[in-house]
């Protein structure tokens, strides 16, 4: 018999790895499709795979889908951006000036338990049912996340790092610029990139529940018209923007701190 | 063997006490006294038993945190926070993760005005005497340790320091890197004449580093004995088997033995 590594954390080959990566999506595709074009389940629970095709082109070309898948990343990205623009500094305060910390620590934790989806009927009655609804759910969906997010990557900074710079003459304002701040930029990228992903979904939350446009709004329109199709269309490009999103970010992160591997 | 004008004074440490309070309210008492002088381009060792607060006097020195009483001086200056004058060396590997070797180097003159001509002729000088100029682009992480250590020496250089304090900055490595990394900064101090105040455990590093060996008493730490070595220089890997070293060494192994047993107690 020869020698085998215990199975535990054994690495497997690429091609194996791309073999039974692909091996998943498509026995998924297999089993939908058994389903829908076989029969066992009705066309307006679960449309075939063409019917889904069709009703994407359909979308496209004649009720602007793109338009609508547009709205929604205009406001997710504006909401995440004023969200992140915010908490990112006040966050660098509260990891490193134990003032800020004492100010908002505490009273972060606390906001952050809040249930957002629960929060959408409050900001319809304070902001109606527009764009600045939605921002405000977006916004208190991450801002809190995140600033705690960043409080704590850029406070487990090594302290060591920070004597450092001041024995080469920095103040406490260079070592935040030129330790605090690049020593947790691939944290910082990784909490945004965790959030965004919040914030996307919070923002559907929001379509869903009272919007005239966007990506949210037209799966419930859809769903209201018992167009199944339509809705698994809406859901599937929430879905694929989600991961697009997801690996931008993870590709970023490797561009800008090379050295991060080790 | 020094570049420094006769005027220069060194560091002189002055009945320099400290106490930690605890959150629990209780009080630690780190440092007693401690009475201690470096003369200019100098070196002087401090060792003591484990815990004893040799590591608190360094950063005292180092203005990185303030004493409870007493002073430090440098050149004729009362140290009153962390300066450009007194270069730390630390035990941990602190290179910046981010910078390359070259980069971290670099960063040593970032608070000085110095035109990027001058800072590039200086980066790979000192690469140079610390035997790193090949790895000039690599990040720290794939760096051993004693690379890390010399890179590190390098920056500390950078900032043109009078003095360099050196918290067991070989602790972290393998004997052997230890004995080459010992030569190597022996050969730094012999050119570039900083004063040295350099904490180790280790007393034949001590011995065989220093013109005196201040040790310190359990803690509270007190400054119980200084030994002057008088061993000739340039001291070689071969000093180290030379019948006056172990017998300092002995010594002043004996000394640090008697304290620690005292916090054995």
């Amino acid at each position: 018999m020869s020698l085998r590594e215990p199975w535990l954390r054994r690495p497997i080959s690429r091609r194996w790895y791309c073999c039974l990566a692909a091996a998943t999506f498509v026995l998924a595709f297999a089993f939908w499709s058994v389903l829908s074009w076989g029969g066992l389940v009705r066309p307006y629970f679960l449309p075939d795979p063409y019917s889904l095709l069709l009703a994407f082109v359909r979308m496209v070309t004649e009720q602007s889908l793109l338009k609508d898948v547009c709205v929604s990343c205009y406001r997710a990205i504006l909401g995440f951006g004023i969200a992140a623009g915010v908490a990112i500094p006040l966050g660098i305060a509260v990891g490193n000036i134990p003032y800020w910390e004492a100010l908002l620590g505490p009273f972060t934790s606390f906001l952050r338990y809040l249930p957002v989806p629960a929060l959408v009927p409050l900001c319809i009655l304070w902001f109606g049912v527009g764009d600045f609804e939605k921002l405000v759910i977006i916004v208190v969906g991450v801002f809190f996340q995140l600033l705690l997010m960043v409080a704590d990557v850029s406070g487990s900074v090594p302290e060591h790092h920070i004597a450092v710079c001041y024995t080469l003459g920095g103040s406490p304002g260079k070592a935040v610029r030129d330790v605090i701040i690049p020593a947790s930029l691939p944290g910082i990228v990784d909490g945004l990139r965790i959030t965004l992903g919040w914030a996307w979904a919070y923002l559907m939350v929001a379509e869903v529940v009272g919007a005239d446009r966007g990506l949210g709004y037209v799966i419930v329109r859809s769903q209201r018209f018992l167009l199944t199709a339509d809705v698994m269309v809406g859901v599937a490009i929430f879905g694929v923007l989600g991961i697009l999103f997801d690996v931008g970010f993870k590709v970023l992160s490797r561009r800008l701190f090379p050295w991060q591997q080790s | 063997m020094s570049e420094n004008a006769p005027s220069k004074l060194g560091v002189l440490v002055k009945h320099l006490q400290k106490a930690f309070r605890n959150p629990d309210g209780s009080v630690t008492e780190a440092l007693e006294d401690v009475t201690l002088d470096v003369p200019a381009g100098g070196f002087v060792s401090v060792v003591g038993p484990s815990g004893c607060g040799k590591t608190t006097l360094l950063r005292l020195i180092a203005g990185l945190l303030p004493p409870t009483s007493g002073e430090v001086w440098v050149d004729h200056r009362r140290v009153e926070g962390p300066g450009r004058d007194r270069g730390m060396v630390f035990q941990a590997f602190t290179l910046f993760p981010w910078l390359t070797v070259y980069q971290n180097v670099a960063f040593g003159c970032r608070y000085l005005s110095v035109d990027p001509q001058g800072t590039r002729e200086r980066v790979h000088g000192l690469l140079e005497m610390v035997g790193l100029t090949d790895a000039a682009k690599l990040y720290p992480h794939a760096l051993s340790g004693g690379m890390q250590q010399r890179a590190a020496i390098a920056r500390t250089l950078m900032a043109e320091p009078d003095v360099l304090l050196m918290d067991e900055p070989f602790g972290s490595l393998d004997t052997q890197t230890r004995d080459l990394m010992q030569e190597l900064l022996l050969d730094v101090w012999s050119r570039t004449g900083k004063t040295v105040l350099f904490v180790t455990h280790d007393v034949e590093e001590a011995v065989f580093l220093s013109d005196a060996v201040a040790v310190l008493s359990a803690r509270p730490a007190r400054v119980t004995h200084v030994q002057a070595v008088g061993l000739p220089r340039p001291r070689t890997f071969e000093t180290k088997s030379v019948g006056a070293f172990t017998q300092l060494r002995a010594s002043v192994a004996q000394r640090v033995r008697a304290e620690a047993r005292v916090t054995m107690a």
